[in-house]
């Protein structure tokens, strides 16, 4: 089963998960034996990012360790077969330097989402 | 009586959000017309089911528990799983282990039970129709 | 081809991201696909008649795209005089129309 993840949200709970839940469902669907792509578009394309450091984080004594690493996750999944698209308008609107993207990401132009969507048996929009 | 399955995965918490009242309309729409609904209950939406929900009297309102009967979507879907025995169909509601555990919220109602996210995929693989609702 | 249905819960007052998936929306259908655009929770309020977004969904259905709208949410907020190419629809189409067996449905 062919399946395409639409990432919107962003940074949402990824401090305390230590990770961002729908990745972290999406690369358990593909362990799963599913065959899953991944669209960061919105917020979420700051992912792509590997300057991202979420460390540091103390309250009292207690001190967090293993923050979320978004960017590592992201390699995670494309290691295992996973494509990771991302939308370039989304990227040019918040001026990320792209020379900081993790390796292996596709960018495709906002008008090329419906050619993607058809591509794929599911499209969840998260 | 069509007899099809809707899969449908869900996020919200109880209380903060209109997604899951629309989920559970989705729901009794879909079990009303004689489907079989399966819900993945991911994050958040695994407190839909906790047995410790209390209604509560309103004194802006000046009602008592009674007149105010407080909705708890426990009872909401308890109802839920009655409408789909007395139709005969199936209500599989999957609530997310890991997210139960971190959340301390293992004590349901009756009828829901633990899963994993691969209790989804196979539903999505055996139904006629998957609808995702995220939170933000 | 498939039949995309997008739930829109969201409004332009509220996300930014309103205009961007009608550009999807019209994009799949451009390529040949049937979409409906279902509103349902707040996504209906642009879709009172007089809304100073409301002429975007004639401007939607003359391009192709089936507008529905939640009928609990609609009355849930008042909503009596829809705005042009909008129709009203209940829960159990919104079922039938996500086990029609080409769809796709996408949450927004």
């Amino acid at each position: 089963m062919k399946i395409l993840s639409i990432i919107e949200s962003a940074y949402r709970g990824t401090i305390e998960e230590q990770d961002d839940t729908i990745l972290w469902l999406n690369h358990i669907f593909q362990n799963g034996g599913a065959e899953v792509s991944v669209l960061l578009r919105g917020n979420s394309v700051n992912y792509l990012l590997k300057n991202q450091d979420a460390s540091g984080l103390q309250f009292g004594e207690w001190k967090q360790t293993n923050p979320p690493e978004l960017d590592q996750d992201l390699t995670a999944m494309l290691e295992k077969g996973i494509a990771i698209y991302a939308v370039a308008e989304d990227v040019r609107d918040r001026g990320l330097p792209q020379d900081k993207f993790i390796a292996g990401i596709k960018l495709i132009p906002l008008g090329e989402v419906a050619e993607l969507c058809d591509r794929f048996e599911q499209v969840w929009h998260w | 009586m069509t007899g099809k399955t809707l899969a449908l995965a869900i996020m919200d918490s109880p209380y903060e959000s209109a997604n899951s009242t629309t989920a559970l309309r989705i729901i009794h729409s879909a079990l009303s017309q004689g489907h079989n609904v399966m819900v993945f209950a991911y994050e958040g939406a695994v407190n839909l089911t906790m047995k410790d929900q209390k209604p509560h009297a309103n004194s802006v309102k000046g009602t008592n528990l009674e007149e105010e009967n407080h909705p708890l979507t426990k009872d909401w879907i308890a109802a839920l799983f009655k409408l789909a025995e007395e139709k005969g169909v199936t209500l599989d509601w999957v609530n997310c282990g890991l997210c139960v555990d971190e959340r301390g919220a293992g004590n349901w109602i009756e009828g829901p039970r633990r899963g994993a996210p691969k209790d989804f995929l196979e539903a999505v693989k055996n139904s006629d129709g998957t609808l995702v609702i995220p939170t933000r | 081809m498939a039949h995309y249905l997008i739930l829109e819960s969201r409004d332009p007052y509220d996300s930014g991201d309103w205009q961007n998936m009608q550009q999807i929306a019209l994009d799949l259908q451009s390529r040949g696909n049937s979409v409906t655009l279902f509103l349902v929770q707040n996504g209906v309020i642009p879709a009172r008649k007089g809304d100073r977004h409301s002429g975007r969904f004639a401007e939607l259905k003359q391009l192709g795209i089936t507008i529905l709208a939640d009928d609990f949410a609609l009355k849930e907020r008042a909503i009596e005089s829809l705005a042009e190419g909008v129709n009203s629809a209940n829960m159990d189409r919104l079922v039938e129309l996500c086990l029609q067996s080409d769809t796709k449905a996408m949450w927004h």
